[in-house]
């Protein structure tokens, strides 16, 4: 059985796969929160407050891995990438984000051919 | 080639709080600090990137210390960064003022048309039922 879903219109919102990484593979000990600060404090530092008020909220957090799903609205989503991608320090320390996969369909998040062990 | 298409806001400083005694007069505002003032602003609102596509074209035209009124330039094509952070300005150097926008020009020189006019329409208005012997008296303080 499937279902087929046909959507029209703009997206209304992204989905994005990320994982914070830290230069030197310390254990820094992240939480949902933290996490949740050092995503509002990378729009803070590039598009300034009205760069943090844009709603990007954490729907899956895997605490050893320190990767998440977030949920942004359209709108927001480039700003949002750009500010993760252009992050470079976090609690004084060096460190990256790393995008894994993005889509305005959550449903695409399941599988990720890219890291498929053959 | 291609024109750099620019937008002017024409703005007026109004001071606010108290004189403080000793301290220099009210006013004293120069094209720097009102710069510095609203450069803040915009990095504080839109960041780094507002910061940056301004770069190029933002400055502080005009500053007429006698009437308070100032035009900031910025590049048309993110303008209205520099004007969302316009009401925002609390203080200009250590002098607490805000700025209202009174016109968004597309050249200096349609600006000043504008700031004639106006400056005219508050002669015309200061001056109303008091006798002026000399009409010529009512046509100063143009520009």
């Amino acid at each position: 059985m499937y279902r087929r879903i046909v959507s029209k219109g703009k997206a209304e919102y992204f989905y994005l796969h990320v994982t914070l990484e830290f230069e030197d593979f310390e254990d820094v000990p992240v939480d949902a929160i933290k996490f949740k600060t050092i995503i509002v404090d990378a729009l803070q530092g590039l598009f300034g407050l009205a760069g943090a008020s844009i709603p990007a909220d954490i729907l899956k957090f895997h605490q050893p891995k320190r990767s998440a799903v977030l949920r942004v609205p359209s709108s927001g989503f480039v700003k949002l990438w750009s500010s993760l991608t252009l992050l470079g320090t976090c609690m004084g320390r060096r460190c990256a984000f790393r995008v894994h996969q993005v889509t305005p369909h959550l449903m695409a998040l399941s599988a990720n051919s890219r890291e498929w062990q053959l | 080639m291609v024109r750099l298409k620019n937008r002017y806001y024409l703005c007026e400083i109004i001071p606010t709080g108290e004189k403080k005694q000793g301290t220099h007069l009210v006013g004293g505002f120069t094209e720097r600090l009102v710069f510095k003032a609203v450069q803040k602003e915009v990095q504080d609102l839109h960041g780094d990137y507002g910061q940056g596509v301004l770069m190029g074209s933002f400055s502080v035209s005009y500053l007429n210390p006698d009437t308070n009124m100032v035009m900031i330039r910025a590049g048309r094509d993110y303008h209205r960064l520099v004007g969302s952070a316009l009401p925002l300005v609390k203080k200009i150097g250590h002098q607490e003022a805000f700025l209202r926008t009174i016109h968004l020009g597309g050249t200096i020189r349609s600006c000043q048309k504008f700031l004639i006019k106006h400056n005219k329409q508050f002669v015309k208005s200061a001056t109303e039922g008091v006798d002026v012997a000399d009409p010529e008296v009512k046509e100063q303080g143009n520009g």
